[in-house]
């Protein structure tokens, strides 16, 4: 069946994205499963004008998205933090992995965890995130701030705590 | 913000960009299950959908059928020997009269719902769907804009698994030197591919936010230049006789148009229907009209000619202005053999009379003509999705017989001749075409569609000849989608 095939190649990599944007494996799991429904209902709209791949991913990133507008657009998360120049430490050694990583960003609250994902790793401009998300180019640039801070908190107390168990 | 920030944001995005993780073997169950139940639903409903459509072609066709054939039996009761079927009964006479109507008819149909055009006019960003939380956000911005290519989601790779050619089979096209770029916002590249994926997902947002705007009526008109003619097949004549009637009988050029209404409950796939007039007939060249000299008639004061034509399709009989005469009024003709009648043509007498009887005159043309009003039931699907719509169609038509008549053709003037009997009144017949279909404007389309139709019943069986009309026409059509 081809769908199956489909999703076997593709389900690890789209759960790879799926767990970046939920707040759990099952929220994950819940995204990855209508991604690909949505997928399947489309599939006869790809044009095979551009990489298949990125039209899933996209898929996925949006049906994230949608869970976050449903589920979390009534939050109001302080907005106006004040920028900290934090000071990041630009390294940390292999010997977190990325589960571990995943897990801190899953941590993030649904906002942060958004604007992170869509700035850090995707690679979207503060103005699209705005527009994506329906807030203001000013906070998405908080927002990010502020996830960075937690992330980098939250690498730091791993450190200690493996420094301790060493 | 420096670059320690990027570079600790570039420390997650190496680690998490690519990573993979196997989910559970029940998403995949839960996928199948669903994918499963939406299809059977779907196919009941979409069968259930044909199965009224033809429900009510086929009651249309035989009430009406019932309803004439009544009326036949009720006129043929009146004449005895109403079973003799070589023998043409007087009452196809009177059957003849059931008045053809002029239709006046427009056209009709295609369909792609949904054209590019439209998708492009009403993007409905991003941004529309969110409840905003500041009132900043208010704007209404399209998400993905031409002027913000720049960022978007870049191509990681091509699954040469899935689509080795297809997938960037484009991108060779239009721009050989295209690469695909990893993502890097940095580098801040757009990629053809990038542009690529805009357009994709710029569909994408269409489709999940304008589910409710999708365009699934239409109605229109169309009209076609056709090509008509017959296929003959007899239970017993042999070929020979069979190409002799072919020799002497040609296709001719007739009209059709009409009203479409169609209903597509998939983007691609859609069901016709409408109201339809169309005109077919054929050529009959080896028409021949002679003095009549038989004494039988010689009490008869008017004047009178004999017209014999040779025909494969029903009895024409003529139309005979003087009651004492009706008895020899029809001009009958029998497949493969030249009969002869009497037929008064009091007017054109003169014309066509020679001094001498009993010599062949003149030569004429015939032209035999039939009316229908059609109901057909298409189906429609599209093959080529984009701006020019390609689709492929096929489907029957119930064929209700409005009027018919024989013309002769003296160099060209015409004179309303006879009508032609014996030729059934309900018919089906089957269609194939392509359809080509083009945005005039937002929700105006236009039409073209070359169809093939082939009668599934003879509309005619007189003396064993089973004849089979066929037409060949190009519709052009407009039609509105809402």
């Amino acid at each position: 069946m081809a769908q199956k095939e489909l999703y076997d190649t593709f389900k690890s990599r789209m759960f790879g994205i799926c767990l970046r944007y939920a707040g759990n494996y099952d929220d994950a799991q819940d995204i990855l499963q209508d991604g690909f429904l949505k997928v399947f209902e489309k599939i006869d709209q790809f044009e095979f004008r551009g990489a298949f791949e990125g039209w899933i991913r996209k898929i996925m990133v949006n049906k994230a998205l949608e869970r976050f507008r449903t589920n979390y657009q009534v939050i109001n998360i302080n907005d106006n933090l004040k920028e900290v120049d934090n000071e990041y430490t630009g390294d940390f050694s292999s010997d977190i992995d990325a589960r571990e990583l995943i897990r801190f960003v899953q941590e993030l609250s649904p906002r942060y965890r958004t604007v992170f994902n869509l700035y850090a790793i995707e690679g979207y401009s503060h103005k699209e995130i705005g527009e994506m998300l329906g807030i203001t180019e000013g906070t998405s640039k908080s927002n990010l701030s502020r996830a960075r801070d937690i992330l980098q908190e939250k690498v730091n107390r791993f450190y200690l705590k493996s420094v301790k168990s060493i | 913000m420096g670059s320690a920030a990027e570079n600790f944001d570039a420390l997650f995005r190496e680690r998490l960009e690519n990573h993979e993780e196997p989910p559970k073997a029940e998403v995949w169950d839960n996928i199948a299950e669903k994918l499963g139940h939406t299809r059977k639903k779907r196919a009941l409903v979409f069968f259930m959908r044909i199965a009224a459509g033809m429900l009510l072609t086929l009651s249309l066709g035989i009430g009406y059928y019932y309803y004439t054939s009544q009326r036949t039996e009720t006129r043929s009761s009146l004449a005895a020997g109403q079973q003799e079927q070589e023998k043409p009964a007087i009452s196809d006479h009177e059957t003849m009269q059931v008045k053809e109507t002029n239709v006046i008819s427009q056209k009709q149909k295609t369909e792609s719902f949904v054209t590019d055009e439209k998708h492009t006019a009403s993007v409905i960003s991003v941004t529309d769907a969110v409840v905003p939380d500041e009132p900043a956000a208010v704007n209404v911005v399209p998400a993905i804009t031409n002027e913000q290519q720049s960022g978007l989601l870049a191509v990681t790779d091509i699954p040469e698994r899935m689509y080795p050619h297809s997938a960037i089979i484009e991108n060779e096209v239009s721009t050989p030197s295209v690469e695909v770029q990893p993502c890097d916002r940095n580098a801040g590249i757009v990629t053809e591919t990038d542009l690529i994926l805009q357009q994709n997902v710029e569909q994408l947002v269409l489709a999940e936010d304008g589910e409710s705007d999708k365009k699934s009526w239409m109605i229109g008109g169309q009209v076609a230049p056709l090509f008509s003619y017959r296929n003959l097949n007899s239970d017993y004549m042999d070929s020979r006789e069979i190409n002799a009637l072919d020799d002497v009988e040609k296709g001719v050029m007739a009209y059709a148009g009409g009203i479409a209404l169609a209903y597509a409950p998939t983007k691609r796939l859609s069901i016709q229907s409408g109201l339809y007039y169309s005109k077919y007939g054929q050529e009959k060249t080896d028409v021949k009209a002679i003095a009549s000299a038989s004494p039988t008639y010689e009490y008869i004061s008017e004047r009178k000619i004999q017209v014999a034509i040779t025909n494969s399709t029903g009895v024409i009989t003529s139309q005979t202005e003087g009651s004492e005469t009706t008895e020899y009024g029809n001009a009958l003709t029998q497949p493969g053999v030249q009969s002869w009648g009497v037929v008064y043509i009091e007017d054109k007498t003169d014309r066509i009379m020679a001094p001498d009887i009993d010599r062949e005159v003149q030569q004429f043309t015939a032209f035999q003509y039939f009316e229908y009003f059609e109901v057909p039931l298409m189906l429609k699907y599209k093959v080529i999705d984009r701006k020019l719509d390609f689709s492929l169609l096929g489907g029957i038509t119930t064929n209700f017989l409005a009027g018919n008549n024989v013309e002769l053709d003296d160099d060209g003037t015409r004179y309303d001749f006879s009508e032609t009997a014996e030729i059934a009144r309900v018919n089906y017949s089957g269609s194939v075409g392509l359809g080509l279909e083009y945005p005039v404007i937002t929700n105006l389309l236009f039409s073209l569609e070359p169809k093939f139709r082939y009668y599934l019943n003879p509309a005619a069986r007189y003396s064993g000849i089973n004849v089979f009309p066929y037409s060949v026409g190009i519709f052009a059509g407009i039609s509105f989608v809402f």
